[in-house]
């Protein structure tokens, strides 16, 4: 299991700033509601978004994709306001997309050209001098894992090359926001590793935005820290990983193997409550029944780790696995959607 | 000495002036099918019948009168016998902008490459103007190149006997045909290619209108209905161009209802256009 | 019997000595597997013949040589015994003209079922699935998740014994996900033999411990995950401790037995390599407690089917 602790979000060195007057802006959507026909797909949508990695999720039809379209300028506003880096995606689109980078879910490559001809012709296009796109386009695909195919037409790019490709497209002209969607759809194994591993470190390291529209919870826990829910057109709630909590019952996550009737009873004359998930034993346990959890702010959870500690100790449960339950942002949004 | 950044870097630009997108896209339009070997044979190929017409030139201005009767229009340097000259290359010219221009746009409507352009700093007119630029670039290859190197070639063999007029007026009389009748011509063919998505179809359409309305025009005329050669595509763009050159029309039809017709479907053309691409650029 | 790599006599999906050739190209090479009851995983890099062998096994093309028997029959030759087997294709064609109650009536009735019984059944599957306010209209209207959701319906809709189902959750929204995991558990639960063949782990991870993994061709790895993990010798087992006072804890553990290797590590952890990791895991609690260690964290960094999958198929 990958683990990702809480991201630090360093300052880029010299970087091209590509907001409105120079200053530091993100991405500012009020009120912003939005109808193909007659129909509205986003009712009065608002959130403010700082640089960082940022989960998209819906289901189907809850205007996921209008979305992005919307904060890419491809689509006319009437109503409501949607800014990115400082420029009105209402009139200023055009100045606004060359710092943004997007990461379509199908298709993509314009066949009969080489991978490294592709990049640089969408550097170029994104107003970078031939020379320089050239440049950055070797560069860019030197990052993504593509170094030895970049001289192939890509057409011929298996599926994984085809979405490094497209990563590398959208990252030629160094922008400040990436938006991606679905962008491990159809990898194996190794490739989603090493994509989601590509993105946390350009959201987490260099200094990107990142927007990743997905329907796979695993992609987001990996890389995002926080999370935007769409359903119906309405944004429905807006979470972040949480890593502390200081309330008197709190959940373990237990994995072990040994005398698990001895184990279990023991701890159930503490109070604990258990629950099965998968291979993971769950057990709650109220910490103000614990000598000494009580601290100034609250409760302490190593109180309970350590009583557990001495349940495993005397009676010789051999522990895999024993911390506690980091709040998933996968069953936030299950309680959310479900509700 | 410091160990610089292996992974990704930002990027500092250079200060080098950048192109504006139509210009980036009609670049790389025409350059990437030139490296095709084949492609570059069969534009050498089309310059093959502007090589005869300057050995018939040469043999007029070298050996005089006699040859004209004997070449007949091949050996003409007036406006009208260049005007001949383009209506001659009309058959390289069709299988050349079915090659180059038939999968332009739709291949990026398969490859939902649209969505790649759009997401870019550009608009609807970058992306269809570039586009016409890469086609009427190939147009040019074939018409208006030869036509510019007979001119000199003429000039330089026999500089009295041809004068400034040929040296300046016809290939300026050829530039504003070529960049006005291949524009039009291909935002006609871009028009096709924004409706299919196989560039096999775009170029069953476009044979269908070029050979198809050429054959049937001169069928009608040796049936002696002259006037329904008004349905001839690229007659039409011949026809008017005999305006332009101060010739004689060579269809049935008059040049000003051929200038009206090729304004007319040009306008159709870029309609359609309109309506196939704005929806990816801008939803509504 | 349940899982995989179990004795071939209880066994329900078998092949032996499969191999799979396209001219000089060899997709599989040399498989032997056995497939019991329960949720089986069939894992793969691409290009590593896994789609190949999915094939074989599910009976929709014949080995090069070797056998493939499912119920002890080879499908091809007993063609009755489909009615056992449920498929559900990675490929999105569907007949776009015709509505979903349509589609899924057609295919129970291609199962031999009698109009009423197949009346019941699609409106069991359809509500099961969500699908029955679509199920009108024409499957050329319906988004990428719900086409999944009834390719799904009709792998099951005939109560197979056994049912193979590839990238089963393709397209599909958070929610229904959940959901077809949970689907998957109980057919598994229920006796069937359900084999799976996906490209990503976590979810493979939430419906079985059991897998089947194939490399180059080859069969690499069959079985529960931790005991497989447990048989990679190179990769001593890695335990992660999180503390307030990670170097403390360090020195402490490099001194004990059974410990080969400690590092502190960029995020504050202590990483401890262990070749015996039972005994590591029996005595940890005691050296904690008994030298005032104090941790907030233990996690087994790599007996994950991720990392299992990583180090089997690392060059």
């Amino acid at each position: 299991m990958l683990r990702f602790p809480a991201p630090k979000l360093e300052e880029p060195a010299i970087k091209v700033n590509r907001s409105r007057d120079g200053q530091q802006y993100g991405i500012q959507v009020s009120a912003l509601t939005f109808a193909y026909v007659t129909e509205p797909v986003l009712k009065g949508v608002g959130f403010v978004l700082e640089k960082g990695a940022i989960g998209l999720l819906g289901p189907n039809g809850s205007g996921k994709t209008t979305l992005l379209r919307c904060l890419l300028g491809q689509v006319p506003l009437s109503r409501g306001e949607v800014s990115v880096l400082g420029w009105d995606m209402a009139t200023q689109a055009r100045s606004a997309r060359a710092g943004l980078g997007w990461m379509p879910e199908r298709g993509g490559v314009i066949p009969g050209m080489s991978g490294v001809g592709l990049v640089a012709y969408m550097g170029e296009l994104s107003g970078m001098p031939a020379r320089d796109a050239m440049q950055r386009a070797h560069e860019v695909l030197h990052y993504v894992g593509l170094a030895d195919e970049r001289y192939r037409s890509c057409q011929d790019y298996s599926q994984g090359m085809k979405q490094r490709l497209k990563l590398a497209q959208a990252l030629v002209h160094d922008p400040e926001w990436l938006f991606l969607d679905e962008p491990t759809s159809g990898l194996d194994p190794r490739g989603r590793v090493s994509i989601l591993e590509l993105i946390r470190d350009l959201a987490w390291n260099k200094g990107l935005g990142v927007i990743l529209s997905t329907h796979l919870l695993a992609d987001v826990e990996a890389v995002c820290h926080e999370i935007l829910v769409l359903r119906s057109g309405e944004l429905l709630a807006r979470q972040s990983v949480d890593t502390h909590a200081r309330q008197a019952k709190q959940v373990f996550e237990v994995e072990g193997f040994g005398n698990e009737d001895a184990f279990v009873a023991d701890l159930r004359a503490l109070g604990a409550h258990f629950e099965q998930d998968g291979r993971l034993l769950l057990v709650t346990l109220d910490l103000s029944r614990l000598p000494g959890a009580h601290t100034g702010a609250g409760f302490d959870a190593t109180a309970g780790i350590n009583a557990i500690l001495q349940v495993a100790a005397a009676r010789e449960y051999a522990l895999r696995r024993l911390r506690r339950r980091p709040v998933s942002l996968a069953e936030e949004f299950y309680r959310m959607v479900e509700a | 000495m410091p160990v610089y950044e292996r992974g990704y870097t930002h990027w500092q630009p250079s200060g080098r002036r950048a192109s504006p997108a139509w210009l980036v896209i009609a670049r790389r339009g025409v350059t990437e099918p030139l490296k095709r070997r084949w492609l570059f044979l069969l534009i050498l190929a089309s310059w093959v019948p502007a090589i005869i017409k300057g050995g018939f030139v040469y043999a007029k201005l070298k050996a005089g009168n006699m040859v004209d009767l004997l070449g007949g229009s091949w050996t003409s340097i007036d406006p009208e016998g260049f005007l001949r000259f383009l209506e001659g290359q009309r058959f390289f010219v069709f299988v050349l902008l079915a090659i180059t221009g038939a999968g332009l746009i739709s291949t990026d409507r398969r490859e939902n490459g649209m969505s790649l352009y759009f997401s870019r700093p550009l608009g609807l007119l970058d992306y269809i103007g570039g586009k016409a630029m890469t086609i009427v670039g190939f147009y040019c290859l074939v018409t208006l190149l030869p036509v510019c190197l007979l001119c000199l070639f003429a000039y330089l063999i026999a500089p009295d006997a041809t004068g400034m007029d040929l040296l300046l007026m016809t290939p300026l009389r050829t530039l504003a045909y070529c960049l006005l009748a291949g524009a039009s011509t291909s935002l006609v063919l871009l028009a096709f290619s924004s409706l299919g998505t196989r560039s096999v179809f775009v170029m069953v359409w476009w044979t269908v209108l070029v050979q198809g309305t050429e054959t049937i025009g001169g069928i009608a005329e040796g049936l002696g209905r002259g006037g329904l050669q008004a349905m001839n595509f690229m007659g039409q763009y011949h026809n008017a161009g005999s305006l332009l050159f101060g010739a004689p029309p060579r269809l049935e039809v008059s040049p000003w209802l051929s200038l009206a017709l090729v304004l007319g479907w040009t306008v159709l053309a870029l309609w359609v256009l309109r309506r196939q691409i704005r929806p990816v650029e801008v939803v509504s | 019997m349940k899982g995989a790599g179990i004795d071939s006599s209880q066994a329900r999906i078998t092949a032996d000595r499969v191999g799979k050739w396209f001219g000089e190209v060899i997709a599989v090479n040399n498989c032997t597997l056995s497939v019991g009851t329960g949720v089986v995983g069939l894992l793969g890099a691409n290009g590593a013949g896994k789609s190949t062998l999915f094939k074989m096994l599910a009976g929709l093309i014949e080995p090069s040589h070797g056998t493939v028997r499912v119920f002890g029959r080879r499908l091809r030759q007993d063609v009755g015994w489909y009615r056992q087997v449920g498929f559900c294709p990675e490929s999105d064609a569907l007949p776009d003209w015709m509505t979903g109650r349509e589609f899924l009536a057609l295919m129970l009735r291609l199962m031999g079922y009698e109009k009423s019984e197949i009346n019941r059944r699609v409106g069991y599957w359809l509500e099961r699935f969500e699908l029955e306010d679509a199920a009108g209209r024409r499957l050329g209207g319906y988004s990428k998740g719900m086409r999944q959701k009834l390719k799904l319906a009709q792998a099951m809709a005939h109560d197979p014994a056994v049912i193979f189902l590839d990238e089963p959750l393709n397209g599909m929204d958070p929610v229904s996900r959940k959901q077809s995991i949970d689907l998957v558990r109980e057919l598994g639960q229920q006796g069937r033999t359900v084999l799976v063949s996906s490209h990503i782990l976590p979810e493979v991870e939430s419906m079985t411990s059991e897998i089947i993994l194939m490399d180059r061709g080859r069969v690499l790895a069959e079985g529960a995950v931790a005991e497989i993990r447990d048989k990679i010798p190179e990769h001593p087992t890695t335990v992660a401790l999180v503390s307030a006072a990670p170097r403390a804890l360090a020195g402490f553990l490099i001194g004990r037995e059974h410990v080969v290797g400690v590092q502190v590590d960029q995020e504050n952890r202590v990483v401890v390599s262990t070749d015996h990791a039972v005994a590591f895991y029996r005595a940890l609690p005691g050296w904690l407690l008994g030298n005032g260690l104090v941790v907030d964290e233990i996690v087994t960094l790599d007996d994950s089917l991720e990392a299992v999958f990583q180090y089997l198929t690392e060059r």
